[in-house]
């Protein structure tokens, strides 16, 4: 134990650790600080040389004085001194500050040594050294000082022990300090009450104070290397680490200048433990070996709490790291005691002959040394592992806090009909918006003078723009141009500074598929419920088909980010992630054939005010809808953005509910055109023979309620009553094959139910049922079968139903109707899954009715479709409905042709207007003409 | 004796102050937890571990998509959409879909499909139904198994859940 003089292991550990600090505040902080605290380190290093060759006997004279003088500073902080964070700590003298209470630990460790060192009896050392100790532990929780108040108690408790005070009177003390501990949260100051209260919950559920610093201070520890700075951007994230000169200076040294720094540290404060611990054997009197065994507890605590502290293993107790965190006042002091702990050992090793006879070396010191090295080991231990196993997740985590992002908005895809023809895409008048960021721009006048001239406006402007942002600002727009402008501000890569392009939606056909292709806008709390990744502010599809293959059309945002500190300045540009557009979809739709229906329905429906029409091509073998037509209608390129306003208003005051589409979404009396229902019931649930001849008239009285057939006739089988739309006929077919048989029927043919189609918002109409009108309140009457048997009473469909289930009884199977054809870009194309076609397992028994929908054309109530150039199939119809006025209907056609192998059924109503059937036949005539070229499509693959 | 004694008061402490020392500890707890903390909130389960790279090879992103609001147990419509490297040759691409119980951490695959990019593609984007099981919280990714794996960011389903 006894070596030379001279402790140079002690030594080079204590600069070891006051250069590591020094260079961390100079890293972090600049010259200055580090200036100041190095003058402090000569200070306390010409202290300690001073006091290491101070004359042991004097020693207690020393403490005395030391200790006298810290308490007199200590009254005079209590009266006078500067206060914060509700703490009055230090002295101001001249441009330096004196914290007393680090006075007072030396104070304290020399004069309990001096009273617990004499050769006293043992009751009375202990009553003197607890006295001696209760006066500075006062005068520091008046400041209050908790955590020096806590070391201070914690040195008094391990000098008693060291100086072998006995158990006898140590315990009741301990006891009592264990009693009155719990009492001690009410005098935690509120920050002590978070640091403490954050400890016990955990860092993760604190994500301020506290908790903030020891997710900080993980991240620094997380994110470095062994040697040298984590990463590029690690001056900034320096920043984000709160007391990196004090409290949490071990991290800061990590994160500074590598793992292996955090190591040496270690190192050198495990060395100057035992070399003081083992000093503790050499001095020649009692109070020398105290003095060294103390401090050498005291290093080892203040070690173990800051180090614990920094991991978050323990409550940031406020403790510094000793030597290396800033502080001159604890630097002095701690530079001074090791000088005087080296000096009685180098007292010990030069006069060992003069040693007291029959000395005890301190007690327990060398245990209470190994606990600490422990304590300090499994706490290093853990901070590598903590670097090893969570650095990269720590080192994301530390560079995603300090990110700011700007969002790229994507191109939305493109709308096509079936041959590629653009019906919703990017406007090609794009503009831009030039956006800066005011902390970066601001900068660089010659970047800020560019971006000047690229967008047209004086730089005094631009910069007036950027002055006039709240600070911080991300993003400022500059100016708004056009797409060459903006290119060229793009191509100029100035720092700070970034183009995003307009989405402006065009819909190039307008009205024609309005309510069908819908409209875009920024997405309300509607759609943020649909999609509940939605960034705020995204544009995305609110109606119809754009609302419908939002998830398709709609691209990936991309980012611009930058780098902000902690008071969220952007100070860096940060990584650009370019946005991807989003992919195309292609319709079933032939435009050609769509602006028949919708120009001929819009013309039919001129001066029918506030009433509805609609059309639909229906493909029966697949369910491609060929056209959806609505009347009345929008243009959807009112909605913009930026939205006409007027033009809006304008359209929340048109009757007859423009915005939606009539085909798909309202249901009227289908009339007639039922009948082709009702006859299925009877192949379903056979009660007449189809040949069957059945005596008709002009009316059919049941229950003394006359119900009158559309003009008298004759007797008349199944195929005859279709092609003439018998009504007596249909009502005695009704009565005979009940309710439940229709009902079966109509429900096999998708009446009252959604027909899948791929549109929001569908109409499921109205099927009731005996059942269903009693629940409602109302009653069935006999009389309601009767005319459910001509497509009347409890009975509403839409368009698109009534194309069904035409489609249904010409091919005997029932398709679910689709728009939405592929989805892809360039080569690629992906075909839309569509429900198989449902083979209906009556379908051989329809021909019969299939030769009455011939029958309506070739010698019935649509003969006017028998010029056209293939064999069609069709019913008429003519609904009352309680919605139009007296003498207007309802008017239906359905059709079907090629009649024996249908590939297009097209259904028409008109509200008011008698101009169903002429409308059906125009657009027969377009399909049978184009037919070859509207069957047409792109390849798409099958998933 | 001393020991007795110490023990005693301490149990004659906390029969007297108890309700007191509760209502510090949880003042003290209180402190420590900031207001907007995630335990201040409903506890949210953590998503699974994505089953690949989120890119390799050729395969640059894979992103899947709801189109609609999504529940367990039923058919939930998707967008797939894979972006790739062009390359002068078709390449066959094959998918397949995870669906991970997050309450028992239970994964099972779901049949996806395969396409073929064409020469020069750089993606390909189809709709698809999952059809998904019971379950209170479900986490969903797309996996792509050939040509290289890589699977897409994972889509939670519904996206606040509990177990």
């Amino acid at each position: 134990v006894r070596g030379s003089v001279f402790d140079l292991a002690a030594v080079v550990a204590a600069l070891v650790l006051v250069g590591l600090g020094i260079a961390n505040l100079s890293v972090i902080d600049g010259v200055e600080l580090a200036t100041r605290q190095a003058a402090f380190a000569l200070a306390g290093l010409v202290l300690s040389w001073l006091l290491g060759r101070w004359r042991v006997r004097l020693l207690d004279a020393l403490g005395w004085g030391c200790y006298g003088l810290a308490l007199v500073l200590l009254v005079v902080v209590t009266l006078g001194g500067t206060s914060a964070k509700g703490a009055t700590r230090w002295l101001s003298v001249g441009a330096f500050t004196v914290q007393p209470s680090e006075l007072a630990k030396l104070g304290l460790l020399m004069a309990l040594a001096a009273v617990l060192g004499s050769p006293r009896p043992d009751w009375q050392r202990f009553t003197l050294a607890v006295v001696t100790a209760l006066i500075p532990i006062g005068l520091t929780l008046a400041q209050p000082d908790l955590s020096t108040c806590a070391l201070l108690i914690a040195l008094t408790v391990s000098m008693l022990i060291l100086a072998r005070i006995p158990a006898s009177l140590l315990v009741p003390l301990l006891a009592t300090a264990v009693v009155a501990s719990p009492l001690v949260i009410g005098l935690l100051r509120p920050y002590q009450m978070q640091r403490l209260g954050s400890f016990l919950v955990g860092s993760h559920a604190s994500a301020a104070g506290s908790g903030w610093a020891v997710t900080q201070a993980r991240i620094a520890v997380g994110s470095s290397r062994l040697i040298g700075p984590g990463h590029d951007l690690t001056a900034l994230l320096a920043q984000y680490l709160p007391e990196r000169h004090t409290d949490l200076a071990l991290a800061s040294v990590v994160e500074q200048f590598g793992l292996l720094a955090g190591v040496a540290v270690l190192v050198a404060a495990l060395i100057l433990v035992w070399r003081l611990t083992l000093a503790a054997k050499i001095p020649r009197s009692p109070p020398g070996a105290l003095v060294a065994s103390g401090l050498a507890v005291l290093l080892g605590v203040e070690t173990v709490v800051s180090l614990g502290g920094n991991l978050g293993l323990l409550p940031l107790a406020g403790v510094p790291f000793p030597l290396l965190s800033y502080g001159g006042s604890a630097l002095v002091v701690h530079l001074a005691a090791i000088g005087l702990a080296l000096g009685v050992r180098r007292d010990g090793v030069r006069r060992r002959l003069w040693a007291q006879h029959g000395r005890r070396p301190p007690g327990w010191i060398r245990a209470t040394a190994l606990a600490i090295s422990v304590v300090l080991m499994m706490f290093g231990s853990y901070g590598w592992r903590l670097h090893a196993n969570d650095g990269p997740r720590l080192a994301a985590q530390g560079v995603d806090e300090m990110t700011r992002c700007s969002r790229l908005p994507a191109p939305r895809g493109e709308i096509t009909d079936r041959h590629g023809i653009p019906l919703a895409l990017s406007a090609p008048d794009m503009q831009a918006d030039v956006l800066a960021v005011p902390g970066l721009l601001a900068d660089s006048p010659a970047g800020l003078t560019r971006l000047a001239g690229l967008v047209g406006q004086p730089p005094d402007t631009v910069r007036a723009k950027l002055r006039a942002a709240p600070s911080p600002a991300l993003a400022v727009p500059v100016a708004e141009v056009p797409a060459a402008a903006a290119a060229a501000v793009s191509d100029a890569s100035i720092s700070g500074v970034t183009v995003v392009a307009r989405q402006r939606r065009g819909y190039p056909t307008g009205a024609v598929l309005g309510s069908l292709i819908g409209y875009t806008g920024i997405a309300t709390p509607t759609e943020q419920r649909r999609w509940p990744d939605l960034p705020l502010g995204e544009v995305v599809g609110r109606a119809g088909l754009e609302q419908q293959y939002d998830a398709v059309l709609r691209g990936t945002d991309g980012s611009q980010c930058v780098y902000v500190n902690p008071i969220g300045e952007p100070v860096a540009t940060g990584p650009r992630t370019a946005p991807l557009p989003g992919a195309d979809l292609r319709l079933s739709i032939d435009l050609g054939l769509q602006r028949i229906l919708s120009d001929e329905l819009a013309a039919a429906m001129k001066g029918q005010r506030g009433r509805i029409g609609a059309a639909v091509a229906l493909d029966p073998r697949n369910g491609q809808v060929l056209a959806l037509a609505s009347s009345p209608g929008y243009d959807d390129n009112i909605y913009g953005p930026p939205a006409d306003t007027t033009s809006l208003s304008q359209l929340a005051g048109t009757p007859g509910s423009p915005m939606r589409n009539h085909a798909a979404q309202s249901a009227v009396p289908p009339g007639s055109t039922f009948k082709l229902v009702v006859a299925t019931a009877n192949q379903l649930h056979p009660v007449w023979r189809p040949s069957q001849v059945v005596p008709t008239g002009a009316s059919f009285s049941l229950g003394g309620h006359t119900f009158n057939n559309w003009k008298p006739m004759g007797p008349m089988n199944l195929t005859q009553a279709l092609a003439w739309s018998n009504d007596v006929y249909f009502y005695k077919l009704a009565l005979a094959l009940g309710p439940d048989a229709m009902i079966d029927a109509a429900r096999a043919l998708g009446v009252g139910a959604p027909t899948g189609i791929d549109l929001p918002n569908e109409s499921r109409g109205y099927l009731g049922t005996p059942d269903s009108v009693r629940d409602r309140g109302a009653t069935w009457y006999p009389g309601s079968t009767v005319i459910m048997g001509i497509g009347q009473g409890y009975l509403a469909v839409t368009p698109l139903q009534n194309a069904r289930w035409t489609a249904a009884v010409a091919t005997g199977q029932l398709v679910t109707p689709r728009l939405g054809l592929a989805t892809g870009t360039g080569n690629t194309w992906a075909a839309v899954p569509t429900p198989p076609p449902q083979l209906l397992p009556f379908a051989a028994s329809l021909a019969p009715i299939q030769e009455g929908m011939r029958a309506v054309v070739t010698g019935g109530t649509a003969t006017r479709l028998a010029d056209l150039p293939a064999p069609v199939g069709a019913k008429t119809g003519t609904a009352q409905d309680g919605s139009l006025p007296d003498g207007l209907y309802d008017n239906w056609v359905t059709t079907a042709t090629p009649v024996h192998a249908p590939s297009v059924v097209i259904t028409v109503l008109t509200q008011g207007a008698d101009a169903a059937t002429a409308i059906g036949h125009d657009a027969l005539a377009y399909y049978l003409a184009h037919k070859s070229e509207i069957e047409q499509t792109g390849p798409a693959q099958g998933p | 004796v001393a020991l007795v004694l110490g023990v005693g008061l301490l149990a004659l402490e906390l029969a007297v102050f108890y309700d007191h020392l509760d209502s510090e500890l949880q003042a003290l707890r209180s402190a420590g937890r900031s207001t907007s903390s995630p335990a201040a909130t409903a506890t949210s389960l953590t998503a699974p571990a994505i089953p690949a790279p989120l890119a390799s090879g050729a395969i640059t992103s894979v992103d899947l998509r709801a189109m609609a609001r999504c529940e367990p147990a039923i058919t939930c419509p998707s967008r797939l959409q894979v972006r790739v490297r062009p390359a002068p040759q078709p390449r066959r691409m094959d998918w397949v879909y995870q669906v991970t119980d997050r309450c028992t951490g239970r994964s099972q695959l779901v049949p996806g499909g395969s396409m073929v990019v064409g020469a020069g593609g750089t993606q390909f984007t189809v709709v698809n139904g999952i059809p998904l099981p019971a379950g209170r919280a479900l986490a969903l990714n797309a996996v792509l198994e050939a040509p290289t794996p890589a699977a897409s960011p994972t889509l939670l389903v519904p996206a606040k859940a509990t177990c």
